[in-house]
């Protein structure tokens, strides 16, 4: 789901000039008078503040949270989401997911952003034999059915909140790698490009002064419609019941849990993939705004 | 028997005990098929759903419920317990005759043929032991004989002697009062078509060949992780059956399945346990409820930390409410455990009392282990749906609770499930559960199977050795008096509690779930007598 | 052209061999064996040691990938460790079913994508344009697996409207021509057959068509309204075309790339969809047996898929680049990206 992230920016993203800060200040801007742009940011920052304050406000200890006597509720004021199959609130375990969720979309970006455009970056600016190599390996890792990547993944190293992100991570490395060099490809040649290396600034710090900053609002977009793909791709894994070890209370885990009571009680499917689902429209929609507010050009 | 297969459990065998609580039993369900209002209808087809597909469809490497069921269709034992009893009932034996116990001559159904149209006789039931016992026989294509290993592997077959074509003389190593019982598990000692066995090769029993018996219906097509399909053996020796087929479709989801019962699509269906109440109460949908024969428990790795000590193990005994478990995980269909055997086995011991649910209690002994803060550990759940933990994960996370509150953090994990049963058997978990059903309705494969060891040799998975237990086991597995046999086991179940070996969780009870136009089934627990259900549409 | 094909081609594979490569690797790295799981945990270490000298899992491991790769070029998939069966066999039907359901939701997403794409674009900022938009983007946000249980619960279960899973009734006996269950019906000549088996596909093909809707729905959107304000469209108007006709086919033409290329992306998520929706659905196509694969450590299925399901991938992957080249012969001469 990165990947189609990933696809959707490659196909609507073109290259700016050339970036300055103002140029962000005013994309800022244009941002924040766009309506995805806002409810994005809104939804985003709710969830942080949720999952931030959450353990705070509310000390939870997942493990022994459990009544049996109060065992499957339906919503009511006191539990306005109902309970789970172990008198769990499910309210309750909803905000205290949310920071699971949260940590995972943002490591994941953060992990396969970084890789994917270093590797990007050597293999736009090396060419040849180098590029050839970093590209097929990257076909290959598109080739390769994601989910099944995933899966697998997970199958060695076993479940938990690292191996959950690792394969999560793999999976949408290509996706920053082509983006990022294709970029570099469009700016290798040009003037100040060449002009920094006829006066012997070396290759790396080309790639990494002057040819990344310039890159960096593809990557920026990638990175925010991203953090939405990595939560829906990890709560995929919670469901199918490789993710992160009971009795964490993680999004998709719960929506398999309830699973078995979904027609006595949807209530247990239906929050959770709520949860996961304005989640992830923040995330897009405020991705969305962005890619806008830094391309002027594609606004309709 | 750990895979899968502790529903087929209450469909075979048992209940030496339901034999001996109704001496005067009635006519055994195949000889007389209950009366309907409105007579049989003839043919219709029945269509069943499950969970999983199976495994084989070979009588003899087959180990698992879903194989179960539908061998038991197509191919035949020799002997088949009554339904409403365990008395061993003839068969595909007419007869049979023993003087020690160790000799057995069977005298053979005559005139019966395979759905292949070759003779059932004598060589037939020779070539299909020496490839259960013979690990060489070019027939067995690398599959692994597990039952039969492990039902004869005390006591295995010596010898087999066609006397003419239609006797034939079994020869044990040891006598074995349980023999015809042990015969009566007809998906692993049922009789297979030896000329379509080498015909097709190792292709024959699964989804590439096919399964040839002698049974009530023959095989037509499986589709793997998809249906199965037989239909009725018009030249069967016995009454004509009244179902022109029988299709087992699998459907993973619990909710799809419950939803095409209700539909009317499917006609009966395995059913999670949580939508056992729903199906109760719809007006179209009949569940019957067999007795308990299975055993769910929690059990430890008794060489290492901290299990090694009693204190801890009976600390953990009382320091979780197993009662609660009951009502929020089973229902009515579990009883709290009180000794590791259920009451339908002989041997079973009323006396042992469940343990008391006791925090405080729990900490004093973890005190006195010289854990006063508890410690941590792993505990390892099962992955997969089975009666006795129909809710594995959660009945894991209730249990880590109450456990946490005395400070015993316990780390849940699991895993693939033949990699959990293989881990296991290495001594891997330093505390699990897991469950049993019967095979047999035998204490020897019961409290038995779980704590036979030699003195002095305990077995990897929970290295737990005591001399007495060892020696009582091993001479209730001699043992012919019946009443001698209930003192030993009896007494085998007071030490397991002593030492608190494994701790006992529910005795779970399987039901039938069958829409109501399906006539003619009785709750019985060996098998489903498909052969005398109908459909009636009327 | 052919020539830019073939070295197309050619670039293939490279990706293929390393696919194969990371499969074989990877799956091996699973802790257990494929051999305990098939013989149970009351086998023998004898019959343990023997099925793996059997199943050659004692050689070196780069002489199994050689030996495996040779068998996979003549066309042997192998047997699958758990069950015997023919690998090549079962998926045949296993792709037959997980296609149908990728092509017939893809289907359902292309016209309605496209349809609400036009729609909004001509309505532009109306009620229907906006629903559409908010619409769109929950559709990418929504978790498919959950999509698919909501709509068993409110379709299916709480209202029988549509049959909760399989292909066709348990009681219609089709024969299995091309494993396509609408086409082998209808080669049988039975309409209540066909009408059944479609019945059946069209719940969890409509779940699966919202991984490729919105993105459908926005690039038509876009495309439209960049010819809406065209000068041509103008003129064509004042010719006194019908306007919306005239619109609607140029449109429908620009768009026509970017969704082929679209189409072609998306097809992992798809494929990755289909596995998750198949799950739900008790379907009996791929998704449920890889996964069951991968985790019993059937090596051969896992293999067999995967390297099947990225020959599918690069191979759309390259028509999509050379309808391009077809259209836009700048990119022949470039040779790839």
């Amino acid at each position: 789901m990165t990947t189609n992230a990933a696809a959707a920016a490659d196909l609507f993203a073109q290259v700016p000039e050339r970036q300055s800060r103002g140029l962000f200040r005013d994309a800022w801007r244009r941002l924040m008078r766009s309506w995805n742009g806002r409810v994005g940011l809104a939804v985003i920052l709710l969830t942080l503040v949720v999952g931030l304050a959450a353990p705070i406000v509310d000390p939870y200890d997942p493990t022994i949270d459990s009544n049996l006597a109060i065992a499957r509720q339906p919503p009511s004021w006191e539990h306005p989401f109902g309970t789970d199959r172990l008198g769990r609130d499910v309210m309750q375990r909803i905000i205290h997911g949310t920071r699971i969720s949260l940590l995972i979309g943002f490591v994941v970006v953060f992990v396969s952003g970084s890789i994917g455009t270093v590797l990007g970056l050597i293999s736009g600016y090396s060419g040849g034999f180098v590029d050839w190599l970093i590209m097929r390996m990257m076909d290959v890792l598109l080739a390769f059915p994601a989910i099944l990547l995933a899966i697998a993944i997970v199958a060695v190293r076993g479940p938990g909140l690292t191996n959950t992100i690792i394969a999560v991570a793999v999976v949408g490395i290509p996706g920053y790698a082509r983006v990022v060099r294709s970029m570099v490809l469009s700016l290798r040649e040009r003037d100040y490009v060449d002009a920094a290396r006829m006066i012997g600034v070396s290759d790396a710090a080309i790639m990494f002064r002057h040819i990344l900053p310039n890159s960096l609002s593809p990557i920026i977009v990638q990175m925010s419609l991203g953090v939405g793909g990595a939560i829906i791709f990890a709560a995929a894994l919670g469901f199918l019941g490789l993710g992160i070890r009971p009795p964490q209370p993680e999004w998709g885990a719960m929506i398999a849990d309830g699973l078995p009571f979904l027609r006595q009680a949807p209530n247990l499917v239906f929050f959770p993939g709520m949860a996961i689902m304005i989640t992830v429209l923040g995330f897009n929609l405020f991705g969305d705004g962005l890619r806008d507010a830094l391309d002027p050009q594609l606004r309709d | 028997m750990h895979k899968r297969n502790w529903m087929l459990v209450l469909v075979l065998v048992v209940a030496l005990v339901l034999g001996a609580c109704a001496p005067a039993a009635p006519a055994p369900a195949p000889a007389a098929p209950p009366a309907a209002d409105s007579g049989p209808v003839m043919d219709g087809t029945l269509i069943v759903g499950r969970g999983g597909d199976s495994v084989w469809l070979d009588s003899g490497p087959a180990t698992d419920g879903e194989s179960a069921m539908v061998i038991n269709e197509i191919i035949e034992p020799l002997i088949r317990l009554e339904g409403t009893s365990a008395r061993p009932i003839p068969w595909l034996a007419e007869s049979w005759e023993t003087e020690d116990s160790q000799t057995w001559v069977f005298k053979l159904r005559q005139g019966v043929t395979f759905h292949d149209g070759t003779p059932f006789n004598a060589e037939a039931v020779r070539f299909n032991i020496d490839r259960w016992r013979n690990p060489d026989n070019e027939y067995r294509f690398g599959r692994t004989f597990e039952y039969y290993n492990y039902q004869f592997g005390n006591a295995p077959i010596e010898e087999v002697n066609v006397i003419d074509d239609y006797t034939i003389e079994i020869k044990l190593a040891k006598p074995s009062s349980v023999f015809l019982a042990k015969l009566s598990l007809g998906f692993s000692f049922g009789m297979n078509s030896p000329t379509a066995i080498m015909e097709q090769g190792d292709a024959y029993g699964t989804p590439a060949g096919s399964a040839v018996g002698t049974g009530p219906f023959k095989f037509v097509e499986w589709i793997p992780g998809d249906r199965i399909t037989v239909e009725r053996n018009e030249d069967w020796w016995g009454p004509k059956p009244y179902l022109s087929r029988i299709i087992w479709r699998v459907i993973p989801d619990n909710s799809a399945r419950f939803a095409e019962l209700q539909a009317g699509t499917i006609h009966q269906a395995y059913l999670a346990q949580t939508d056992l109440p729903m199906a109760q109460a719809d007006p179209n949908i009949e569940v019957y409820v067999l007795p308990s024969l299975s055993t769910g428990y929690i059990a430890f790795q008794q060489c290492t930390e901290p299990f090694d000590k009693l204190e801890v193990r009976k600390a953990i005994a009382h320091a979780v409410n197993w009662a609660a478990l009951i009502p929020a995980f089973y229902g009515e269909f579990g009883q709290l455990a009180g000794s590791f055997q259920p009451p339908a086995i002989p041997g079973h011991n009323p006396n042992i009392k469940p343990y008391e649910y006791d925090p405080d209690l729990a900490r004093e002994l973890l005190a006195q282990a010289g854990l006063p803060d508890g410690f941590e550990t792993d505990f390892w759940y099962i992955p997969v749906i089975r009666g006795y933990f129909p809710d594995s994960k959660a009945i894991a996370e209730a249990i880590a609770a109450d456990l946490a509150r005395v400070g015993i953090r316990v780390n849940l994990m699991t895993e693939d499930w033949g990699a959990y049963l293989a881990d296991r058997n290495e001594g891997k978990f330093p505390m699990w559960m897991l469950g049993w059903g019967s095979d047999n309705g035998d204490p020897d494969n019961y409290i038995g199977y779980h704590f036979m060891h030699q003195p002095g040799q305990p077995k990897k998975e929970d290295c737990y050795d005591n001399p007495e237990l060892a020696e009582l086991l091993i001479q209730g597995a001699i043992e012919v008096d019946p009443a001698e046999r209930e003192r030993i086991y009896m007494r085998a179940e007071e030490i397991v509690k002593e030492d608190v070996a494994r701790i006992p969780v529910v005795w779970a009870s399987t039901p039938t779930v069958f829409r109501k136009e399906v006539k003619g089934y009785t709750p019985v627990v060996f098998r489903s007598w498909y052969e005398y259900i109908w459909i009636d549409n009327r | 052209m052919t020539q830019y094909i073939l070295r197309r081609l050619i670039s293939l594979i490279p990706v293929l061999i390393g696919v194969s490569i990371v499969v074989f690797a990877l799956i091996r790295m699973i802790p257990g064996d494929p051999v305990t799981v098939m013989l149970g945990d009351r086998a023998r270490l004898e019959d343990i040691e023997r099925v793996r000298e059997e199943l050659g899992f004692n050689r070196p491991i780069h002489e199994q990938y050689i030996e495996w790769m040779g068998r996979v070029v003549r066309g042997d998939l192998g047997i699958s460790i758990i069950n015997r069966t023919s690998v090549a066999r079962e998926l045949r039907a296993r792709l037959a079913a997980t296609l149908e359901l990728v092509l017939f939701g893809l289907l359902i997403g292309v016209v309605v994508g496209v349809g609400i794409g036009i729609v909004s674009a001509l309505r532009r900022n109306s009620w229907i344009d906006l629903t559409a938009t908010v619409g769109a983007l929950l559709g990418v946000s929504m978790p498919i697996y959950w999509l698919a249980l909501i709509a068993i619960y409110a379709l299916a279960v709480n209202r029988q409207i549509f049959p909760p899973s399989s292909r066709i009734d348990a009681t219609f006996m089709v024969e299995r021509t091309t494993g396509f269950m609408l086409i082998d019906t209808l080669l049988m000549g039975n309409f209540a057959y066909f009408r059944n088996a479609l019945w059946h596909l069209i719940l969890p093909a409509t779940v699966l068509s919202t991984t490729v809707m919105p993105i459908l729905a926005r690039l038509t959107r876009a495309s439209m309204l960049e010819v809406l304000r065209q000068d041509y469209v103008r003129t064509a108007e004042a010719k006194g075309l019908r306007p919306r006709v005239v619109v609607i086919r140029h449109a429908l033409k620009n768009a026509l790339l970017p969704i082929v290329t679209v189409i072609g992306l998306q097809l992992g998520g798809l494929l990755g969809g289909a596995l998750l929706t198949e799950t739900i659905f008790s379907w009996p196509g791929m998704g449920l047996w890889t996964y069951r694969a991968i985790l019993s450590r059937d090596y051969p299925i896992v293999q067999a898929v995967v390297l099947v399901s990225a020959t599918i991938y690069v191979l759309v992957n390259l028509l999509v680049d050379i309808s391009y080249a077809y259209l836009d012969p700048r990119i022949r001469v470039q040779g790839s990206r």
